[in-house]
């Protein structure tokens, strides 16, 4: 059915190879069976980048879309979907992040964009008023995102009307866990899309708020449910969220066996308290960073209190900001936290990759199988945060060992070899598990071994079939359970990241649909939503197969799945029952189960027929 | 007949059906061999919203919200059928995102 609001039916085309730019229409196809966000970047990128095509090819394409509620005024509408071929899977990748972009560029007259090529210099593309330019970023060579921000916002005079995305050194030197960082600290963490951008040498993109009219096609409707929204995100399903923040989690995670400490070393940590968001907001000086139209206001920034950090203002880290800067490295000092939080977004990479990577020399430093002179001097030991800032430097500048982490944690182990190849933590697809211990935390586990997006898929933070209307679950251990459960809950998430909205400002399902039929006059309901989401993951995984995923890549590493030694999850042991999960997982999903191909069943009964034979 | 006394931990209380935020800490007194489940139906008549965010007495079953842990371990091999005895310190612990 055709979209009467929700869409410009614009998408800016970049040639960065031929330095032209143009403006294409959306296809009604496009918005009708691939809404937009990821599922329109996904079809973009079956269709353009063919097999063969890797990562840092001209020929890769660097997809950035909105959705029909982006930029409108339901809250979190700033959200946008970063589409591409990733260096850590060399596989497909998709990204979200929140803030202003994803609502300046539908403002600026574009429900997506799609760039191409690779510019001989390094540049940037400043979007403004329906057109595009590519200009010189030479000046902005090495310079770390939020500095990149800052001249670029002062330079074209846009303050708070512009939105920039750009890449740190980290993207510039092609590091594997480069992320795409904007709007103050926002971040496209997976999949080193930052990587991509920089072999395209685009150092950023700058976007003016500009006039379009959003249609929209019941603007009662859209009102009222804004409000019916957001209240509901804010009393039930993210109330921690909007009390305490991501962080507010912390100490939840200590006590129930999912917070990563010391490399899954141990599965304990007394200091957690001190990391909990209700600390943090009661201790620290926090000011709201909202993004658009947030009612949550969950983004804040802070000014640290207390330690020999005092003084020092960054972003409130998320929850897996305090993991990965907290226990994963051994550090028991918050102010720290934030600290390197904020060095590691200027620097450009992703957090939790970087945690695993760090986290690992700790382990082998302790161990001896790195020493002081292969670290280039750096005394790796655990909660050493200046060391992990110097080495944060290292990596993102490709120096001396930097230059080997710089490959994330699966292939620097497998070069250095020997025991220390088994204490490193990751899938071996490639995709980087969040900074969570999904030994405690089984869906999430299997969903990153098993997800065609380069991160978490089907689950998000867990698994809550009541909310389809399910029985809940009995068991969070129980392999059948488990897989069962995840492909149930498969679909939707994807679906949400087309709309253009942020997760958290969206927990309840109906009236995201509602919200959705409001805005565009459609008529969906969660089925026909959920198998929207479905078409999107199928797409996925088929472009996946053709660019060479093997069903032998979907497990964990030994350290990922390694029986906890110690804490609340001591001797759970997921091993025995992994691959039974994933063949079991894969078979409900109507793929066949020892090679996890979508059956042609499954593709017509989401509506790609036309790729039965493609692969 | 002879009864024990547990301690049942509410972390972040008010994401668990209660009107005031966490931690909330009741000692209870239990039935020789009383299960877990028995317990928390007895609760559910007792606080509001307990059975929307935590446990639903008509079906028996805890929210997938929710994880519990029995003297700081998750493994309740007997799952809600578990045996409470004297001492046992029983923390309910909500399902965040983290992100």
């Amino acid at each position: 059915m055709k979209a009467a609001g929700g869409y410009l039916k614009k998408v800016l085309r970049v040639d960065l190879s031929a330095a032209q730019t143009k403006t294409e229409g959306l296809p009604e196809e496009m918005a009708e069976k691939y809404i937009g966000g990821t599922g329109a970047g996904v079809r973009y990128l079956y269709d353009e980048v063919p097999p063969g095509v890797e990562w840092n090819d001209p020929k890769n394409r660097l997809i950035l879309f909105s959705g029909p509620l982006g930029a409108t005024r339901i809250s979190g509408t700033g959200t946008f979907s970063v589409i591409t071929k990733g260096p850590m899977t060399n596989l497909a990748g998709c990204s979200q992040a929140n803030g202003l972009f994803g609502a300046y560029l539908k403002l600026s007259g574009f429900d997506g964009m799609v760039v191409q090529g690779a510019s001989s210099h390094l540049a940037y593309l400043f979007i403004h008023d329906g057109k595009a330019e590519i200009r010189d970023a030479r000046h902005l060579k090495g310079k770390g995102t939020f500095e990149t921000e800052e001249i670029l916002l002062k330079e074209l005079g846009l303050g708070h009307r512009g939105s920039v995305q750009c890449i740190g050194p980290a993207g510039e030197n092609l590091i594997r866990y480069a992320i795409i960082s904007g709007d103050g600290g926002h971040v496209v963490a997976h999949n080193g899309m930052g990587a991509v951008m920089g072999s395209k040498r685009l150092k950023a993109i700058v976007v003016a708020r500009g006039q379009a009219e959003i249609p929209v096609k019941d603007k009662k409707a859209v009102e009222r449910l804004t409000r019916e929204l957001h209240e509901d995100a804010k009393s039930k399903g993210s109330k921690r969220i909007y009390e305490a923040g991501t962080g507010g989690g912390f100490s939840a995670a200590a006590l129930g066996g999912w917070l990563p400490v010391k490399n899954y070393t141990t599965n304990l940590f007394p200091e957690h308290a001190q990391f909990d968001g209700q600390y943090l907001r009661t201790h620290f000086k926090m000011k709201h960073n909202p993004c658009w139209a947030c009612q949550l206001r969950h983004c804040k920034t802070c000014e640290v209190t207390e330690g020999p950090y005092a003084g020092l203002v960054g972003e409130e880290p998320e929850y897996e900001g305090l993991a990965t800067w907290g226990p994963v490295i051994g550090n028991t000092d918050p102010g720290a936290a934030v600290m390197l939080n904020r060095f590691n977004d200027q620097m450009g990479m992703d957090l939790n990759e970087a945690g695993w990577v760090i986290g690992w020399v700790m382990e082998c430093y302790e161990k001896g199988a790195l020493k002081k002179k292969d670290l280039d001097g750096l005394e790796m030991t655990w909660g050493n945060v200046e060391a992990v800032k110097a080495i944060l430097e290292r990596i993102a500048n490709r120096q001396g060992i930097g230059d080997i982490l710089a490959e994330g944690v699966k292939r620097a182990s497998e070069k250095i070899g020997g025991e220390a190849e088994n204490w490193a933590i990751y899938t071996h697809t490639g995709a980087a598990p969040r900074s969570h211990d999904h030994r405690g935390r089984w869906c999430e586990m299997l969903d990153t071994c098993v997800t065609n997006t380069s991160t978490i898929e089907a689950t998000r933070g867990g698994v809550f079939p009541e909310r389809l209307g399910y029985p809940p679950v009995f068991d969070k251990f129980s392999p059948w359970e488990v897989a069962m459960i995840n492909a149930k809950e498969n679909g939707w998430l994807q679906f949400v990241d087309c709309l253009g909205i942020c997760a958290f400002c969206c927990p309840n399902r109906e009236l995201t649909v509602q919200c959705t039929n409001a805005v565009t006059g459609w008529d969906l309901d969660l089925k026909s939503a959920t198998r929207i989401g479905l078409r999107i993951v199928n797409l996925l995984r088929v472009f996946n197969l053709r660019h060479g995923l093997k069903p032998e890549m979907e497990r964990p590493s030994v350290r990922y799945s390694e029986t906890p030694k110690d804490g609340p999850i001591k001797g759970r042991s997921i091993q025995p029952y992994f691959s039974f999960m994933v063949r079991t997982y894969r078979e409900l999903m109507g793929w066949d189960p020892e090679t996890g191909r979508p059956l042609p069943q499954t593709l017509k009964s989401v509506g790609l027929e036309e790729l039965i034979e493609k692969f | 007949m002879p009864t024990s006394k547990v301690r049942l931990e509410f972390w972040m209380a008010d994401r668990l059906g209660f009107d005031q935020p966490g931690p909330l800490i009741l000692e209870e007194a239990v039935e020789e061999g009383e299960s877990l489940r028995s317990l928390l139906t007895r609760l559910v008549a007792r606080f509001n919203n307990f059975s929307e965010a935590l446990f639903d007495p008509e079906t028996q079953s805890l929210s997938s919200e929710v994880s519990i842990l029995i003297n700081n371990h998750i493994n309740l091999s007997q799952g809600m059928d578990t045996k409470l005895q004297d001492g046992d310190k029983i923390l309910f612990l909500p399902i965040l995102a983290g992100g």
